[in-house]
């Protein structure tokens, strides 16, 4: 298994930057997401989550997100629904929200996140 | 609401498709030039790109783009009043859809922030895969903004076409 690693072009904001270590389990999401065909963007980084769970190795993943929008967040809340699924099962999975203090709309989210998905997010600021 | 063609407070108006990187431009421009604090620049920029996407995907005036993709069509207005920001976007639609976002929209209004968080949630866990809008991007810009949605159904007679305006404001004093 390889590490997926999608970096956007300067003009591309819209799509965020994936770097997903399958040697560390470590997996950062970062930037903003609200591009158009979200699915296409988000299938194969969840499809690479699926794979890598099934491995048993210890995740973490951290997320950096400063705007996404509402298509956007239908794909997070399955990316954390599979990350729930799997510390039921007695993965080792972390989940790292980072936001900026003066954000409290991203707080809300945050917050949202976890009572809809029930999985545990360190809220961090940065 | 000022009228969306009241020059003296415009600060940007767009008319055309709303494809993605039009969308961006425009959005990052308003975010890192309006006078304001980051936090109403912020809630700004994502109250209008939800309002603009909302015309990309659901605008009945479509325009093929040379990838090959359709995206909607329509106008984006932002007013700079002393106060803050007044986005609004005005898209064709289906005539009889108008009943169906007029009543979605006064659903809102009447809400708490604490109903609409909910009600996005439950949204949320039912939006399909290839949901391109997942339904609450109107719940997420009466939430961005604080403020209660101001929308109107416009029907030109002349051509027989039903349009929907919708605006959001946003108040720099409410957020310092």
């Amino acid at each position: 298994m390889e590490n997926l690693i999608l970096n956007n072009h300067p003009d591309q904001i819209y799509y965020p930057i994936i770097s997903f270590n399958y040697q560390t389990g470590i997996c950062d999401i970062s930037g903003e997401s609200y591009m158009e065909e979200t699915y296409k963007f988000y299938d194969p980084i969840i499809s690479w989550l699926k794979e890598f769970i099934l491995e048993n190795k210890t995740l973490e993943f951290n997320i950096k997100l400063t705007y996404f929008n509402t298509s956007s967040s239908r794909f997070i809340s399955e990316i954390l629904e599979i990350l729930k699924k799997y510390k039921d099962k007695g993965g080792d999975v972390k989940v790292n929200w980072y936001y900026k203090n003066n954000d409290p709309d991203i707080l809300n989210e945050i917050n949202d996140f976890i009572e809809e998905t029930e999985m545990d997010i360190n809220a961090l600021v940065f | 609401m000022l009228p969306y063609n009241d020059s003296e407070h415009l600060y940007l108006m767009y008319d055309g498709p709303f494809n993605i990187e039009t969308i961006s431009t425009l959005a990052k421009s308003l975010q890192d030039n309006t006078i304001a604090t980051e936090h109403v620049r912020k809630k700004l920029y994502r109250v209008f790109i939800e309002l603009v996407q909302n015309v990309a995907l659901y605008s009945g005036n479509k325009i093929l783009l040379a990838r090959g993709t359709t995206v909607g069509k329509g106008k984006v207005f932002v007013h700079y009043i002393n106060d803050g920001f007044t986005c609004t976007t005005i898209n064709k639609i289906i005539k009889e859809h108008g009943d169906i976002l007029v009543e979605n929209c006064n659903n809102i209004n009447a809400a708490s922030s604490e109903y609409l968080r909910n009600k996005k949630k439950r949204l949320r866990e039912v939006a399909t895969f290839q949901d391109t809008g997942a339904h609450i991007g109107l719940i997420m810009i009466a939430l961005y903004s604080g403020n209660p949605l101001q929308f109107e159904v416009i029907n030109d007679k002349s051509t027989g076409d039903t349009y929907f305006k919708i605006s959001a404001s946003i108040y720099k004093k409410a957020y310092k």
